[in-house]
């Protein structure tokens, strides 16, 4: 028999079709594109994409457009941002350690833009920077970067042309680095990313202050604000790696509840088994990344946030005069009267904040869960855990088993 | 021959003089005042009309004042109105008097004689001036004329007293509603207070916080009294035009301003219209007419003094003599060129007054057209601009109150901010109503104003 061309394609086509049927039953959700290679875990983006590229003479090619777009960070929220591909933050690049990859980048901002490889190891005249590095990238223009990747870990990258106002303005992304063969060590199961962002946008307006240096009020995780935030779904006893990036202005302590993790990467690098640590939390600096692992051996719907108190808050105004404690009654009928529809506010803190009607483009601070109102968003998700599950879609709300409920009594 | 004759006809002569002084009426000044502003002249005169003024005061009185009734009590009351239009009862006693001969001059002498033999001698004589005789009727005119004078001139007080009242009025009703607003920024002040300190009570601020709140509102309560204080003033002011006294004095009025009516008044040819109307230039062409007529007066030979009468003698030897007197003085020194000249440069000084008049006049009306025009474009900005837009951001403001993104202190200085824009645009209707009274009184009387 005379095996042509089209019989072995056939047969690898069949092999590898079977291959797949047999090693992974469960669908990959929509929103994530199965690595055609299949040497590692496909990446699940919540609220986001992988960037498509294409082979030329052995080249992986991506393609990033810079622009302007407006995004949803949750219903009633719409931000007008920059970043790339119609997304905030940017699709994620991700390639092989050995890949020669090249990446073209069209400006359709108005300003000039670069792009910076953030944690890349790659020839200097490639390195993004304006000025130093290249001119920058003009209005209409298109850059192209092209290098071979020598590492493999959890990169980055981002504008390095008025930084301070284009990465205010949500032009970041992730670059994931696979290594060319996954270990039992590297392996996992489900692979997160999950990059962090803040922004100022005042009440009733739609477009960030990159002008702002530290007085943020909306905090998200790839673009969101909970409840939009897509829950990490895996099933008990995977081992589940997230990756966490960072190019804000603040450090954000991201902590993880019911399990403790153990830290396997900074900043484009692996952390050695020798040097690793366990924590319930990771503190990811300004400019860095952070890689966790964890085997979701306890079922149940789980916290996953920044633990700054301020970074699970929507559109919170600071200088406000401070209000605890303060007894309004009496007075709050008086400025009824001057102004009708006043409510006093404030006593109790901020929980239980009722939506009374506040400006337009603005989230409540406040979401629905199964036992009331959820006093977070911002930066938070749930690592939801269930046993057996066959598909990643959103479960719903965990079903506390009887008696693992706190008993609350008067 | 008998001397009875001659006293007869002195005698009737001096009948013929005389003239009775006739009661003065407000007719003639009604005539000019109620075409210009609507209302009657009520000079009190102790008539059976008088006995009403007091029921038409009750009446009035028991409601709110419009500016029409004010005006009304005002022209019913005003006791130094009353003094003015006694001027017309001195003028018009002036008329009687020009038409009066003077008084004959009698002189008697008696001689008694130094030596014997003679007898008593006697000498009476009676005597009348002629001259005035011949300038009666021009006396007469020139008395006339300075009653109407007098009228012109009263009636332009009556309209120039009424618009005084009018804007007293409008004064008053404004800053009744300045201190109804100014009364909520202290409400607005108290609450912050009362916030800042319960915050303070809660160990929440420094005292230096609850202490620059009480400064606010101790300010505010200041202007509040000043206002409250000033309503008083006004309220007395308004007495005094309103002549009123004692429980009459306890009137009310509304406590807001009429809205700006949205039809404006005819301002095309207003100079004309107070050129042809305004009471002051009507004077000013009498006076002119008046110093002519005086100036006819001053004839050469009015200062003659002439004189014609009866002697009659009896001398010492008992002879008697009956006869016509005459006796002049001979104007070669004085013939009036002084007095003359003096009234001719007089005649020049009030036609020049006049003239200038008619250009301030014009100027006045000109510039009370455009300050009416000016409050109106002002007040309708305000209404139509300023203060929805102030009302969309306390809305807005208090949407961002709720959504926890200003304070409950931004909140109350917006309402404070809203108070404000009422302040201006209330400010702005009262110059308006009040540039409308001058306009009234500028073109010689508010009723000769037509809308568009």
């Amino acid at each position: 028999m005379i095996l042509n061309f089209y019989g072995i394609f056939l047969i690898l086509t069949t092999f590898f079709a079977a291959h797949c049927a047999a090693s992974d039953e469960i669908q990959q959700p929509p929103f994530s594109i199965p690595n055609k290679e299949m040497a590692h875990t496909p990446l699940t983006v919540p609220n986001g994409r992988l960037l498509e590229w294409t082979m030329e003479d052995g080249v992986k090619v991506f393609h990033l457009i810079a622009e302007p777009v407006k995004r949803e960070f949750a219903p009633g929220l719409i931000v007008n941002c920059w970043g790339y591909n119609g997304q905030v933050p940017g699709p994620v690049i991700e390639a092989i350690e050995g890949d020669r990859v090249r990446i073209k980048v069209t400006n359709k901002l108005t300003a000039p833009t670069t792009v910076h490889w953030h944690g890349v190891l790659l020839p200097n005249g490639m390195d993004g920077v304006s000025g130093l590095n290249q001119k920058p990238i003009q209005p209409g223009e298109t850059g192209t970067y092209e290098f071979t990747l020598k590492q493999h870990g959890t990169c980055m990258y981002h504008p390095h042309y008025d930084e301070m106002t284009q990465i205010a303005m949500g032009m970041n992304g992730f670059f994931i680095i696979h290594p060319k063969e996954e270990t039992e060590d590297t392996k996992v199961d489900r692979d997160f990313v999950i990059f962090l962002n803040e922004w100022a946008i005042q009440p009733g307006t739609y477009t960030p202050d990159p002008n702002v240096m530290l007085d943020f009020n909306y905090f998200t995780f790839n673009g969101c604000v909970y409840p939009k935030t897509e829950s990490l779904v895996v099933r008990e006893g995977q081992k589940v790696r997230i990756r966490l990036g960072n190019l804000s202005m603040d450090n954000h302590p991201i902590h993880l509840h019911g399990h403790t993790f153990t830290i396997t990467g900074t900043g484009g690098c692996t952390v050695p088994k020798s040097a690793q640590h366990q924590d319930v939390t990771v503190d990811v600096p300004v400019g860095s990344t952070r890689d966790i692992e964890f085997v979701a051996d306890a079922e149940g719907d789980w916290a996953f946030h920044c633990h700054k108190t301020h970074h699970i808050m929507s559109g919170m105004v600071h200088g406000l005069p401070n209000m605890i404690g303060v007894d309004q009654s009496g007075v709050e009928a008086e400025i009824q009267k001057l102004i009708p529809g006043y409510m006093a506010m404030g006593e109790k803190g901020m929980g239980n904040m009722t939506d009374m009607g506040g400006p337009p483009n603005y989230l409540p601070m406040s979401s629905p869960g199964p036992y009331g109102k959820i006093e977070m968003n911002g930066m938070f998700t749930i690592l939801k855990v269930r046993k057996g599950i066959t598909s990643y879609t959103d479960p719903g709300w965990y079903t506390q088993p009887p008696g693992t409920s706190v008993k609350i009594s008067q | 021959m008998s001397r009875v004759p001659f006293y007869l006809c002195f005698l009737v002569a001096i009948f013929c003089g005389c003239t009775r002084v006739h009661e003065p009426d407000g007719n003639e000044l009604s005539k000019l005042v109620e075409p210009r502003i609507g209302r009657r002249v009520q000079w009190s005169q102790g008539t059976k009309e008088d006995l009403l003024v007091d029921e038409i005061v009750t009446l009035l009185l028991q409601n709110e004042l419009t500016v029409d009734a004010a005006v009304h009590l005002s022209l019913l009351c005003n006791r130094s109105l009353q003094a003015m239009y006694q001027e017309i009862g001195i003028s018009q006693a002036d008329i009687v008097q020009a038409g009066l001969l003077p008084n004959p001059f009698v002189s008697a002498q008696v001689g008694f004689p130094t030596q014997s033999g003679a007898s008593i001698s006697t000498q009476f004589s009676i005597a009348q001036n002629f001259i005035d005789a011949f300038s009666i009727s021009l006396r007469k005119k020139y008395a006339s004329l300075q009653q109407e004078l007098i009228e012109l001139k009263i009636a332009h007080a009556i309209l120039d007293h009424v618009a005084k009242v009018e804007s007293a009025y409008f004064e008053l009703q404004a800053e009744m509603g300045r201190c109804t607003l100014l009364k909520t920024v202290v409400e607005i002040e108290e609450a912050q207070v009362q916030l800042s300190q319960r915050q303070l009570q809660a160990g929440n601020v420094y005292e230096i916080g609850v202490a620059k709140h009480e400064i606010r509102l101790h300010e505010a309560k200041i202007e509040f009294v000043k206002s409250e204080s000033e309503i008083l003033i006004l309220r007395e002011r308004m007495n005094e035009l309103l002549g009123l006294w004692g429980k009459n004095a306890l009137w009310k009025i509304p406590g807001d301003l009429s809205d700006i009516p949205s039809q404006e008044l005819d301002v095309s040819d207003l100079e004309n219209l107070a050129i042809k109307n305004r009471l002051d230039l009507k004077s000013a062409k009498k006076e002119v007419e008046l110093l002519a007529q005086a100036l006819g007066l001053k004839k050469w030979w009015t200062y003659t003094e002439g004189q014609i009468g009866v002697l009659q003698n009896r001398d010492s030897e008992g002879i008697s003599s009956i006869g016509p007197t005459f006796g002049a003085q001979i104007p070669i020194f004085d013939y009036g060129q002084a007095e003359r000249a003096k009234l001719s440069a007089k005649l020049k000084q009030s036609y020049e007054r006049m003239s200038s008049l008619i250009v301030s006049i014009r100027a006045e009306v000109r510039a009370s057209q455009e300050k009416l025009l000016a409050s109106r474009a002002l007040a309708e900005y305000l209404l139509k601009t300023v203060t929805p837009l102030q009302n969309k951001t306390m809305q807005l403001a208090q949407k961002l109150y709720n959504s926890m993104s200003i304070s409950p202190y931004k909140l109350l200085k917006t309402r404070r901010d809203v108070v404000e824009a009422e302040l201006a645009h209330l400010l702005a209707v009262k110059k308006y109503w009040q540039a409308r009274v001058e306009l009234g009184k500028q073109v010689g009387g508010k009723l000769l104003l037509r809308c568009l």
